[in-house]
């Protein structure tokens, strides 16, 4: 314990670190998966014998890229920590395969068995690929995974991501989990931000609808709000006090940095801000017509559900 | 016979009434040879010297003529018992006129009485003795006195073997000796006034043929502040002292107390194979603590070095929670403030710190690592005494005095600073709520109600604490974000008597309680708190039965009501662990649950000398655990064999067993079915005492440990388990050079080889342990400078510790987070470390007291040492995180 903290006080003192910051959109990274129920869209949690639709969201820098997706699911075993595993009791549920041009995205869906055990929880492992298709030495045969074959890709120039998750399978709908709201307001530097299909890089400068950040400028607040109504209640196990979900919004942009990479919305708080700093000039050059960037938020419940906002802001040269 | 002037004596000053002159009488004693002096001075007052005066005496001046000052012995020549006398039934005495000349050689002996048979024995003595001459009115004067020469009967040989003895030095603070200082001894059985010697030409005096036992040692020499030391001596050890003698002020009025920093020295007797006394005086001046000697366990022999030098204490091989470290045989709670920047008990305040690394005594239990027993000092009976240090890390304060006849009192106090410069330390989106913060404090009541009772009363403790609070997320975990603190505090209030029931038994008992808690909490999901309200109880007995044989038997008591209040991701073995997951990929676990852990411990040891040359130590203990309703029965060994002169050959082997901690056993986060951990200690080693100054010693050990307590496979259920086993084996040489009047440096160097691995389940193959640290090399001197300067330096290198590869991590969908794949345990290393510190300190005389100016410098050459690996937030990228650069740390200390 006390080398924990000496380490943390060291790691905020002395010990800052030359990686490029977690919220830069520098590359293709993988987003999560979103969960949607057949028939029931906004809920995220399936029952025994339904079926469940999963997108698997990436987020690009630039133009998107084709993805691929393989992977399995399975009843997960019950561990402390470690790498997910699969509970050898019951064997792979399924297997599961999807391919999606550019500017889609892979979709896979699962029908979760009717005797799917009480109490256990579905855990869906695979590798997704951006700009090519997954390794298929990759997709396990018996449920185990070769962690060390961490080349998820078949092509070396492809980014590639191993990703797992966890999600309960609730025999009451009741218990089930609905997927965030998204999130109702958005300001940088006191402007609304833009959402809709924008390019990083365009020209922005005569667009008046976005907010203006300037190359080497100070750093401007991003203020992010949640409705109520998006924090769903929940009664903690072994708890008789109703609890509300905690959101949390996590954060890329494509050019300088955002101060925090997570934000937390809690019931009693449903407004959140952090600060973005603009590109310095060595990093970003707009031109003189400006470009527009973009900052993507995933906002998430902690229980399976996910939305994405993709909004932007037009970046300007820096003043004379 | 011994020739060597190994003189054990004892002398004060006491008004006696034969007229017409002063006389004194001193007894002498050497290796079966009594001398027995009066002093005659003519006309002048009569004074007799016969036994021991109290610590503090001075020399009072003659009653007629206050400008006399009698003759003194300096060296008394032994005559050797003449061989053609069979057997005598008591002392022999021989009397003789001798004149003293004024430059303290001795002529014109006569034979006033005594057997015809001994009489040329004593005159060549005498002829061969010095003495300081006696002055009148400043000026060396030619006296004639009578001297009476006593021969006693030579003891057997094997009787006087089996005897101890105490030997040293008295020099001046710059280590020139003093001739002509005065050792008193007593015993602390002895009811008179025990015996005395004066020091020769170089500074060395020897007392010889002790019984064993605690002595009280005065030491007194004109123009020098006395002392007054409590040495212990054991049968068939030489226990080796050095007192330094600081220059009484010559300006104070006569009769004023001045301050001195001698301190005692003492090898103490080993009941291990290995035990390392540290000298305080030598190692508060080790580069690179500031002064603190608890620090300077890091550079003995066989000792790890943790990152970032956080304070973990790892003793050949074995992890820090193995280990214990003791205050006056009851655990100390935190061994330093804030992982290792300082200890938590004020050195000053030390008598001795003694560092066990394997092998130790059946009084040690518990613990399966090594020991670390502290010893504070009685407080100062000589008058008040304080000392006030200042540094830019720290400052404390620290007073002792007399209360009565026969008690006394210390009080110290320190507080940190650090909280006045942090904030300055810190990035903008991490706000401070409390800064960091350590205090310490420390009272020692000492009180000697007869000549066989010491009762010591303290109360000790410590507090840190530290509160931030992190406005934004860490980079790779959204759990590591609001309020993070930090305190632990504890109390103890402990009581230790000691009796000495006559001249071969003793009695110890020892007793303390205090609370100690610990509270931890990281942002929402991280909270554990824990109470233990210790009780510990410890008496023993050692009883020497025969010169050969000593029995030794005790029980310890550990009654600890505790309360834990724990949530935070599953608890898992943190040693061989490789990179943890992020807090928010896990199930936040929780419980809160209180109990009384008990935990008693019977031990005995028999000691026993077959031969004057040979120890052996046959030592069983019993341990239980009510915790884990498990027990352990231990047996230990060691021999000590006296080869030669210079060559001590030493070996134990024995087994140790310690109860897995609190958490580990505790409900629903741990597995209350736990059983104690074991493990098997070996160990073979060479001293050699090459000269006096010289010591030179190679250990070799062997260590096996099963029942480790381990994790269960990804944490499932009973999520701890008693599966796992290590071996540790390696070697350490060392070597101590002691300061000497010829050459003021004393040095260590030590450097140890040693592999530990782990196995943590069956079928696993053994890994390093995570401070596996092949080599170790620790080397470090401090020279003295003429006019109060000093000036030291300490080397490290050790080996990098083996670290966990990281191959990749994988995408936690649900928590937004990366987990860490780890590589293989353990299967790559760190950089080497290596480390230069250097220290520099002056200090100035003043009235009634002295000042002292120091620097310490850590890290001298800035050295970036590799102290770990941090990953990016996908673990795609690595970086290692630098040790602390170079740290200069000014202060200045003033003693009355």
């Amino acid at each position: 314990m006390k080398i924990v903290a000496l380490l943390l006080l060291f790691s905020v003192s002395a010990c800052e670190d030359n990686f490029d910051p977690p919220s830069l959109l520098a590359r293709s990274r993988i987003l999560g998966l979103a969960f949607s129920v057949e028939g029931d869209p906004d809920r995220t949690d399936p029952l025994r014998g339904e079926t469940v639709d999963l997108r698997v969201l990436w987020a690009f820098p630039n133009e998107p890229l084709p993805l691929s997706f393989q992977g399995i699911a399975c009843v997960a075993l019950q561990t402390g920590f470690g790498v997910p595993t699969c509970d050898p009791d019951f064997g792979v549920i399924a297997e599961l395969e999807a391919n999606a041009p550019a500017g889609d995205m892979p979709v896979l869906t699962l029908r979760v068995p009717d005797d799917f055990p009480e109490g256990r929880e579905l855990l869906l492992f695979g590798g997704t690929c951006a700009g090519g298709p997954v390794d298929t030495l990759l997709l396990p045969a018996d449920g185990s995974f070769d962690t060390s074959a961490l080349d998820v890709c078949e092509r070396p120039e492809d980014t590639g991501e191993l990703l797992q998750t966890t999600l309960p399978i609730p025999i009451d709908i009741a218990d089930a989990n609905r997927s965030p709201s998204l999130l109702v307001d958005m300001t940088l530097a006191g402007q609304p931000l833009a959402t809709g299909n924008l390019q990083t890089g365009d020209a922005c400068s005569e667009r008046k609808d976005l907010p203006l950040l300037r190359v080497g400028g100070p750093r401007v607040a991003l203020v992010v709000s949640a409705s109520p109504e998006s924090l769903e209640p929940l009664t903690p196990e072994g708890d008789v006090n109703p609890e509300n979900e905690v959101l949390q919004v996590g954060l890329m942009i494509t050019s300088g940095e955002a101060n925090a990479n997570f934000l937390l919305i809690e019931a009693d708080d449903l407004i959140e801000d952090t600060t973005i700093r603009p590109a310095r000039e060595a990093e970003r050059s707009p031109g003189s017509d400006g470009s527009i960037e973009r900052i993507i938020l995933s906002v998430r419940d902690g229980r399976g559900g996910l939305v994405v906002q993709d909004v932007a802001y037009c970046l300007l040269e820096a003043e004379p | 016979m011994n020739s060597k002037a190994h003189v054990m004596s004892s002398m004060t000053l006491r008004r006696d009434a034969p007229s017409g002159g002063t006389q004194a009488s001193r007894r002498l004693s050497h290796h079966g040879v009594t001398m027995v002096c009066w002093i005659a001075l003519g006309p002048l007052t009569f004074w007799t010297i016969a036994a021991g005066s109290s610590a503090s005496a001075q020399y009072p001046a003659p009653v007629d003529t206050a400008d006399l000052v009698p003759p003194s012995v300096l060296s008394i020549a032994e005559a050797p018992f003449p061989e053609d006398v069979a057997a005598v039934d008591g002392p022999v005495t021989v009397l003789l006129s001798i004149v003293v000349a004024n430059d303290g050689t001795v002529r014109d002996p006569e034979v006033l009485g005594g057997p015809e048979a001994f009489r040329a024995g004593a005159v060549e003595a005498i002829q061969a003795s010095r003495f300081e001459p006696a002055s009148l009115n400043g000026e060396p004067v030619e006296v004639r006195i009578r001297f009476q020469y006593v021969f006693q009967p030579p003891a057997p040989l094997q009787e006087a073997r089996v005897d101890g003895r105490l030997e040293g030095l008295v020099t001046d603070v710059d280590g020139s000796p003093i001739p002509g200082a005065r050792i008193q001894l007593r015993s602390s059985v002895q009811t008179g006034e025990g015996e005395a010697q004066f020091v020769g030409d170089d500074g060395r005096f020897v007392f010889d043929a002790l019984p064993s036992g605690d002595y009280r040692v005065s030491i007194a020499a004109a123009d020098y502040v006395a002392q007054e030391q409590l040495e212990s001596v054991t049968i068939g050890e030489v226990t080796e002292v050095c007192y330094r003698l600081d220059a009484a002020d010559l300006g104070a009025s006569e009769g004023d107390e001045t301050i001195f920093t001698a301190v005692g020295v003492i090898d103490a007797p080993p009941r291990e194979v290995t035990r390392r006394t540290i000298r305080r005086e030598e190692l508060t001046q080790i580069p690179g603590t500031r002064g603190d000697a608890l620090r300077a366990i890091e550079v003995l022999p066989g000792v790890g070095r943790p990152p970032f030098g956080g304070g973990e204490i790892i003793i050949r091989g074995s992890a820090p929670t193995d280990s214990e470290i003791f205050l006056e045989g009851i655990p100390l709670p935190l061994l330093y403030h804030f992982g290792g920047l300082t200890s938590v008990y004020n050195s000053r305040l030390l008598e001795q710190i003694e560092f066990i690394p394997g092998n130790f005594s059946a009084r040690y239990g518990r613990r399966i690592g090594g020991i670390v027993e502290v010893e504070p000092r009685d407080p100062r009976s000589d008058g008040l005494h304080g000392v006030i240090e200042f540094s830019l890390i720290d400052a404390s304060v620290l007073a002792e005095f007399p209360i009565g006849e026969n008690a006394s009192l210390a009080l110290g106090f320190r507080r940190s600073f650090i909280d006045l410069i942090f904030e300055n330390f810190l990035p903008d989106d991490i706000g401070v709520t409390q800064a960091p913060v350590y205090y310490d404090w420390q009272s020692i009541l000492s009180y000697r109600p007869t000549s066989r009772d010491r009762l010591r009363f303290q109360l000790y403790g410590a507090s840190d604490a530290f509160a931030l609070f992190f406005d934004d997320a860490d980079t790779s975990d959204p759990a590591s974000s609001g309020d993070l603190g930090l305190s632990t505090r504890f109390t103890t209030l402990q009581a230790s008597w000691n009796r000495q029931i006559d001249e071969d038994a003793e009695l110890d008992v020892e007793a303390a309680f205090g609370p100690q808690t610990v509270d931890f909490g990281f942002g929402s999901d991280q909270n554990f708190d824990l109470l233990v309200n210790q009780f510990y109880l410890r008496t023993e007995l050692r009883d020497r039965l025969s010169p050969r044989y000593q029995l030794t038997y005790g029980v310890d008591l550990s009654l600890a009501p505790f309360r834990i209040n724990f949530e935070g991701p599953p608890l898992q073995q943190t040693e061989g662990a490789g990179q943890l997951a992020p807090v928010a990929s896990a199930d936040i676990v929780s419980t809160e649950f209180s109990a009384v852990a008990t935990r008693p411990g019977l031990y005995i040891e028999n000691e026993i000398r077959p031969t004057a040359d040979l120890q052996l130590i046959a030592g069983l203990r019993f341990d239980y655990d009510d915790r884990t309703g498990d027990y352990a029965i231990d047996p230990r060994l060691v021999a000590n064999w006296q080869a030669t002169d210079i060559v001590r050959i030493k070996s134990g082997l024995g087994l140790f067993s310690q109860p897995p901690e609190f958490a580990e056993s505790a409900p629903d986060v741990g597995n209350p079915n736990l059983d104690m951990i074991h493990s098997v200690h070996a160990s073979l080693g060479v001293g050699l005492r090459l000269t006096e100054q010289l010591e030179l010693t190679v250990d070799g050990f062997y260590k096996y440990l099963w029942d480790r307590v381990v994790s269960t496979e990804q944490g499932i259920e009973p999520f701890f388990i008693n599966d796992g086993v290590g071996r540790i084996y390696g070697a350490e040489i060392s070597g101590q050079l002691h300061a000497s009047p010829e050459l003021p440096l004393f040095a260590y160097v030590s450097y140890t080889i040693s592999r530990s691995e782990r196995r943590d389940r069956n079928q696993d193959a053994f890994r390093l342990f995570d401070f596996d640290q092949t080599h170790i090399l620790a080397l470090s001197g401090v020279y003295e400078l003429p006019r109060d300067w000093s000036v030291g330096l300490t080397m490290r290198f050790v080996s990098g510790n083996p670290t966990t590869p990281v191959v990749g991590g994988i995408f936690d969908a649900q928590n937004n987070v990366y987990t860490p794949v780890n590589g293989r345990v353990n299967s790559v290393r760190s950089q080497n470390f290596h480390r230069l510190d250097l220290r520099v300190e002056k200090k100035w005389r003043i009235r009634n007291g002295q000042m002292a100016l120091f620097v310490d410098v850590q890290n001298v050459y800035n050295r970036m040492n590799e102290e770990g690996l941090a990953f990016n937030f996908d673990y795609s990228q690595s970086q290692t995180l630098a040790g602390l650069p170079v740290i200069p740390s000014l202060g200045i200390r003033g003693e009355i």
